[in-house]
């Protein structure tokens, strides 16, 4: 076993993981930094993987932290192609699958998320594929070199999107199915949704929403999906599903961290247990619009939150206040960009002219939300806006925000007004 | 010693003369599609008859701890060690528009290869010990290159923004 020496362990490789590397160093800390991962592969980022996919990237832009720069010049121990498989947060030990065992003093958890595959008859089929790590990229390529015809996407999410419009452009015909009611349940109002459709179906893409995958089948073509209540069943080449993510928490022992959906983190990006921060796709921090601890599975986010732990951990005090859900898609020649809360309002404000279309939700006098489509300029604008009014409990336009920023909030809402 | 951009509001009369040399220098050509790297903003404050205009020109802040940098997927946006100015490296963009909606100040443009347009702090000229372009022409001396610490350390300061860290504050204004 590896002991002696103080000790910081890095459970996984993503973002979060380099960020909180970054930190340690540049917050002074000249201990030993061991980062685990079960990846072969550098610091890669999971949204590239479609652009990889389409073509639109080289295999080396996969890897936004360089190949191994990072590792040298901040001095890692890398223990890769491994899954920790468990880790004894008493004895502060973690272990990973090749029998390594290390004594830590610290320790994040930065092990992401992994694509969720509903427990239905067929999912384990080999004409079924999901989208984040580099071999499904691999996967999915080999697939494309046999020039399917026809794919079927399973979720109507940003992923989910970013599949259609893969898809798109390599001339095949798309089905899009889900089970909410429309495109992007999360983070569009139906109305915005009902646009974006539109504009999917002028294009060709089939869509289904209500529609439960019930089970999978292989054919001579390929694949067919059955959907609940439904007769209408769906043949394609290939099966894509991007129906969520689920926090990589496999090797915790929920009895001691606090585990829901992900592991629960403080502002600091503190567990329960001391000594074990967690942070990124696998950490639940606070939602700063709903007060609850939400995974936000965004890739500043991460970064964030990696960079807070980093610092807390070198012994710098740093806070990282929280987020809130937000999303710029840019796809087929459209952007949709969703911020806070489209639901739960008291006021709407809308407009549309054809083209643009931007929504602004309301709360007892406070903006909770907004959706644009094809109007990107001032989305920053709104959501830094919105963030510190949360903070700070004061209206979205304020005289306590930068000029500027408060110039174009007020531009903006007088506009939909 | 590091620079920036400052602009004095009291100043800006919004004559636009520094979009047209931003233009120039960067070569930019809107008719093109090409976005614009520096704007003027206009607002009107108070109600009528009270009311009174203000003009910002406005451009890339060069933020200390940018959150484009944090938001962008590719490392395309990157700090430079000497100048601090925050720049794009267009090879690496890939268009997503991820940097647009961390951006506070509402900077990012694209053109129409769909790579992501802004003020690069003039580098070119900075480099062979020139003044920015916007600020070479600014005919009330509303913009002006200084060293952050000196506008840190005067008291009475009376312009739009403290570049570093990406905070406006306007304090002596009637
Ligand atoms: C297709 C796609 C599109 C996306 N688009 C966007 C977007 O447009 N904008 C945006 O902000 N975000 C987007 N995201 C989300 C973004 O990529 C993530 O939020 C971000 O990468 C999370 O970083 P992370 O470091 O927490 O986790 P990850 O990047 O998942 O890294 C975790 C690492 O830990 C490793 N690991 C897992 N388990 C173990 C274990 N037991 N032991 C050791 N190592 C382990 C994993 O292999 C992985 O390498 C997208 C994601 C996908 C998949």
């Amino acid at each position: 076993m590896l002991t002696g020496r103080k000790k910081i362990a890095i459970i996984g490789n993503g973002c979060a993981s380099a960020e909180c590397l970054k930190a340690l160093r540049e917050s002074g800390y000249s201990g030993e930094i061991h980062i685990f991962t079960d990846s072969k592969w550098p610091i890669y980022n999971p949204m590239l993987t479609t652009y990889y996919v389409a073509g639109k990237i080289t295999f080396d832009q996969l890897f936004p932290y360089g190949k191994d720069l990072l590792y040298k010049k901040y001095r890692a121990h890398v223990h890769p192609a491994s899954p920790v498989v468990t880790l004894d947060h008493e004895e502060k030990i973690v272990v990973n699958e090749d029998g390594l065992e290390l004594k830590y003093n610290q320790c994040l958890i930065a092990s992401g998320g992994s694509p969720f595959l509903p427990p239905i008859e067929g999912i384990e089929s080999n004409r079924v594929y999901t989208m984040r790590k580099v071999d499904d990229a691999f996967r999915l390529r080999e697939a494309l070199l046999e020039k399917p015809e026809k794919a079927l996407v399973i979720g109507a999410s940003m992923i989910g999107i970013k599949m259609v419009e893969l898809f798109y452009q390599q001339g095949m015909e798309v089905c899009l199915a889900d089970l909410a009611g429309h495109i992007f349940p999360l983070a569009a109002h139906p109305e915005c949704a009902q646009v974006i459709e539109n504009r999917l179906i002028k294009k060709g893409i089939k869509l289904r929403f209500g529609a439960a995958l019930e089970k999978v089948e292989e054919t001579a073509r390929g694949v067919k999906a059955s959907f609940k209540n439904s007769n209408e069943s769906e043949e394609a080449d290939l099966l894509v599903i991007c129906i969520g993510v689920r926090a990589n928490t496999d090797f915790i022992d929920q009895k001691q961290v606090e585990v829901k959906q992900g592991i629960l983190i403080d502002e600091q990006m503190r567990t329960n247990v001391p000594g074990l921060y967690a942070a990124g796709d696998v950490a639940q921090g606070k939602n700063t619009l709903s007060g609850e601890r939400q995974i936000i599975g965004l890739w500043a986010n991460a970064r964030y939150q990696g960079r807070t732990a980093g610092r807390n951990m070198a012994g710098v005090d740093e806070t990282f206040p929280g987020n809130i859900p937000h999303n710029i898609t840019h796809f087929m020649g459209m952007d949709f960009v969703g911020i806070g809360d489209v639901n739960n309002y008291d006021k709407m404000e809308k407009k549309f002219d054809g083209k643009m279309f931007i929504q602004f939700f309301w709360k007892n006098g406070f903006l909770i939300g907004t959706n644009f489509i094809d109007t990107y300029t001032e989305a920053g604008v709104i959501k830094n806006a919105l963030i510190n009014s949360l903070i700070n409990n004061n209206p979205v336009y304020s005289h306590s925000l930068p000029i500027v920023q408060n110039m174009l909030i007020k531009k903006i809402l007088t506009e939909v007004k | 010693m590091v620079k920036a951009i400052y602009l004095d509001i009291n100043l800006c009369c919004g004559c636009g003369a520094c979009v047209v040399a931003c233009m120039d220098q960067n070569d930019i050509f809107p008719e093109k599609g090409q976005p614009a790297y520096r704007r003027i903003y206009t607002m009107e404050e108070g109600q009528f008859p009270n009311t009174s205009f203000l003009y910002v020109s406005a451009a890339c802040l060069h933020c200390a701890d940018s959150p484009c940098i944090m938001g962008c997927p590719t490392g395309a946006i990157t700090k430079d060690r000497q100048t601090k100015a925050v720049i794009v490296n267009g090879d690496l963009c890939i268009g997503c528009h991820s940097c647009a909606l961390a951006c506070p100040f509402g900077v990012p443009r694209y053109d129409l290869e769909e790579k992501m347009q802004k003020c690069d702090l003039c580098s070119e000229r900075v480099e062979a010990g020139l003044q920015p372009a916007c600020v070479r022409v600014c005919p009330t001396g509303a913009l002006q290159f200084k060293s952050i610490n000196k506008v840190l350390g005067e008291k009475e300061f009376k312009f739009v923004g403290n570049i570093v860290s990406g905070v406006h504050k306007v304090t002596n204004r009637r």
